[in-house]
C-alpha cells in the first residue's frame, strides 16, 4: 500500500536526481571553460565543448517546465490535432492515451489469465496427492524459464495475443509457486477438521482450500505484477503497432528525458493504481483475511 | 440418560506406535464404554495427543488394533468422531454461523458443498440453535479471528456438536482459557454431554478439571523415556447425579453463571 508519505518520497527523489544531475553538468561545463563567465562566453560563441555539454544536460535533466510541456504534448493533446481546432484537448486520443489503452488491453488479460491458470494449477496440485513433489518441482523449473528468451515461439501468436501469452507464461508459475507454498503451510488440522465435518476431497477443495487460497492469489499477483510490467513493455519493444513500450522504444536513441520521464512516472502510477484496486478487491471480498497491507 | 452397556464401545488391543526410534506405545490395552466421559492426563510428551490422533483416524497404529463397536476403525477422520483442538479449530474464512452450518451443508450436499432454499434455511436455523446453546448467537456474523479464545472454543464445540458425533475427542480444549471462562466451558460441555449421551475423551493438564468432569480418569505416564507409555492409574469415579458435577464445577469458580447464555 502506497501511503502519501511514500508518494512524496518518490517525487522528492525525482526532483533531487534531476537537480543533482543538472548541478553536476554545470560543474563539468564550468571546468571546460575555466576563468570565464560561462553564459557570457557561450553567448559570445566561445567554449563550444561546454555549450554542447549544457545542451545535453538540458535534455537529460529537464526542468519541470520542460517536463510539463512534454506531459502536455504526450498525454493531453490529441496525437493528430484537428485542423480546425488545433488547441483541442483529448487525453484519450493523445499519444500516450492510445498507447496506454493498447498496453492495458494486453496487460490486464495477461494478468487475469495468469491468475486463473495459477489458481487452477494450485487446486490441481492440492488434489495431486503423491505427485505433488513432481508437479511442484516442475513448476519451479518453469518459473525460472526466461520468458523473453522464448520470443521466437511467441511470434506464432498473432497480434495482441503475443504479448498476452508472454505475460501469462511468465507470471503463472511465479504465482502458482507462491500458492503452493501457501497451501503446504496451511495447518493440517483444517483439513482434518473438514473431514470430521463430512467433507470429501472435492468439497474440502471447494469449501475450505479454495476460499482460503483466493486472498493469497491476489497477494501473489500483486507481488509478481512487476514481472508482468517488465514483460509487456519488453514485448512491445520487440513487436507492436501501438503501446507504452513502443513509445519508450522510440525514444531510446535520443536524449529525450522531458518526454520519457512523464511516461516513466505514468507507468509507475498506473501500476500502483492496479495494485490498489487488487488490494481493495481483496479487502472487499475477503474481510476475514488479515494482512495485504504494508506499512 | 447414560445407558451404560456392558460390551466395550471402543477397544484398543495391543496397540503399538513408534516414530522412528521413539516408541510411544507398545502393547497398550484399553477399553471405553459408551456414553462415558473419559479424562486422560499425563506428563508432556507421554503420547496423549498421539492416542487421540489414532482414535481420530488421523494416524494409523503400527501394531495392534482399535475397534469401534467391534468393527476396526476406519483409518481416516470421519464425522462419527468430532474433534476440538487446543486452538484453531474453526475455519477462518467462515463466520460463526457459516462454521456451524458447514458440517450440515457438507453432510447433505456432497457435490456442491452448499445448500439452497428451504434446505439452507433449515441448516441455518439448526446452526443458530447451536450457537444459542453455546451463547454465541450474538456473534453469528463475526469471523473466528474476531472472537476471544473462550468464544473460539465454544464455536469449535458447537461446530462439532451440530453433527451429533458419537465420540467427541478433545485435546486440551480449555488449556488457553482463564479459570472463570474455563468453569463456564465445563458447565457447557457437561450439559451437552449429558443431553447427547455421546462418548467424550478429553486430554487435559488440569487435574481438577479431569476429576470434576470425568466418569473415569486415566493417567498415562512414561516414567522411562526409552520405554513406551503406560496407563499408570485408571480411576473409575462413582457415577454421580448431575447435581454433584455441577456443584463441583461451581465450587471451582463460585461466581460462574448458573445457567448458559
Ligand atoms: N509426528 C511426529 N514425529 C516424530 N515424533 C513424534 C510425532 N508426534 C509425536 N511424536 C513423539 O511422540 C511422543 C508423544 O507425543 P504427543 O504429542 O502424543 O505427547 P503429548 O502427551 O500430547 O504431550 P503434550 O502434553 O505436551 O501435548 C513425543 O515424544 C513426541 O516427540
Ligand atoms: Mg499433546
Amino acid at each position: 500500500m502506497l501511503t502519501p508519505i511514500w508518494a512524496a518520497a518518490l517525487f522528492l527523489g525525482v526532483i533531487l536526481a534531476l537537480a543533482g544531475g543538472r548541478f553536476l553538468a554545470m560543474q563539468e561545463a564550468r571546468s571546460l571553460c575555466p576563468g570565464q563567465n560561462l553564459y557570457a562566453a557561450i553567448e559570445a560563441g566561445d567554449c563550444k565543448d561546454a555549450k554542447g555539454k549544457l545542451n545535453i544536460a538540458n535534455k537529460l535533466y529537464p526542468t519541470w517546465g520542460a517536463m510539463a510541456q512534454g506531459f502536455h504534448r504526450n498525454f493531453i493533446k490529441p496525437e493528430k490535432p484537428r485542423a480546425d481546432a488545433p488547441q483541442h484537448v483529448d487525453p484519450l486520443r493523445s499519444a500516450m492515451g492510445k498507447a496506454t489503452i493498447a498496453t492495458l488491453s494486453r496487460f490486464i488479460p495477461g494478468v487475469l489469465i495468469a491468475m486463473t491458470l495459477a489458481f487452477v494449477g494450485a487446486m490441481l496440485w492440492a488434489m495431486s496427492g503423491h505427485s505433488r513433489l513432481a508437479v511442484g518441482s516442475f513448476n519451479v523449473a518453469l518459473a525460472y524459464v526466461p520468458a523473453i528468451a522464448l520470443t521466437p515461439f511467441f511470434f506464432s501468436f498473432p497480434g495482441n495475443s503475443f504479448h498476452v501469452a508472454m505475460i501469462a507464461f511468465a507470471m503463472t508459475p511465479v504465482i502458482l509457486r507462491d500458492l503452493i507454498l501457501h497451501l503446504s503451510n496451511l495447518p493440517p488440522s483444517l483439513l482434518i477438521k473438514a473431514q470430521t465435518l463430512h467433507a470429501n476431497t472435492w468439497t474440502a477443495l471447494l469449501r475450505v482450500l479454495a476460499p482460503q487460497t483466493l486472498p493469497r492469489l491476489i497477494d501473489a499477483t500483486r507481488v509478481s505484477m512487476g514481472l508482468g510490467w517488465i514483460l509487456v513493455l519488453a514485448a512491445e519493444f520487440v513487436i507492436a503497432r501501438e503501446g507504452i513500450g513502443l513509445r519508450i522504444w522510440k525514444l531510446k536513441r535520443r536524449y529525450d528525458v522531458d518526454n520519457l520521464l512523464p511516461i516513466v512516472i505514468w507507468v509507475t502510477v498506473l501500476a500502483i493504481a492496479i495494485d490498489l484496486i487488487l488490494w481493495a478487491v481483496r479487502r472487499g471480498l475477503f474481510p476475514w483475511a488479515r494482512g495485504g497491507r504494508e506499512g | 440418560m447414560n445407558t451404560q452397556s456392558t460390551a466395550p464401545y471402543i477397544s484398543i488391543d495391543n496397540l503399538g506406535k513408534s516414530y522412528g526410534q521413539t516408541t510411544v506405545f507398545e502393547g497398550l490395552n484399553l477399553t471405553f464404554k459408551e456414553s462415558g466421559f473419559y479424562s486422560i492426563i499425563g506428563p508432556s510428551g507421554c503420547g496423549k495427543s498421539t492416542l487421540l490422533r489414532i482414535l481420530l483416524g488421523q494416524e494409523a497404529p503400527d501394531r495392534g488394533e482399535v475397534r469401534l463397536e467391534g468393527t476396526p476403525l476406519v483409518p481416516f477422520p470421519s464425522p462419527h468422531r468430532g474433534i476440538v483442538f487446543q486452538k484453531y479449530s474453526a475455519m477462518p474464512h467462515l463466520t460463526c454461523l457459516g462454521n456451524v452450518m458447514l458440517g450440515l451443508e457438507l453432510r447433505e450436499s456432497p457435490v456442491l458443498g452448499r445448500l439452497f432454499g428451504a434446505a439452507r434455511r433449515r441448516a441455518r436455523d439448526e446452526a443458530m440453535a447451536w450457537l444459542r446453546a453455546v451463547g454465541l448467537d450474538h456473534a453469528a456474523k463475526s469471523f473466528p479471528a474476531a472472537l476471544s479464545g473462550g468464544m473460539q472454543q465454544r464455536l469449535a464445540l458447537a461446530q462439532s456438536m451440530a453433527l451429533k458425533p458419537k465420540i467427541l475427542l478433545m485435546d486440551e480444549p480449555f488449556g488457553a482459557l482463564d479459570p472463570g471462562i474455563r468453569a463456564d466451558m465445563h458447565q457447557l460441555l457437561f450439559s451437552l454431554w449429558e443431553e447427547s449421551g455421546m462418548t467424550v475423551l478429553m486430554v487435559s493438564h488440569d487435574l481438577p478439571e479431569a476429576f470434576s468432569l470425568g466418569t473415569r480418569v486415566l493417567v498415562l505416564d512414561k516414567p522411562d523415556p526409552a520405554r513406551p507409555a503406560q496407563i499408570t492409574y485408571d480411576l473409575a469415579l462413582k457415577p454421580r447425579p448431575v447435581q454433584t458435577h455441577l456443584e463441583k464445577a461451581q465450587a471451582l469458580a463460585p461466581d460462574a453463571p448458573q445457567t448458559l447464555s
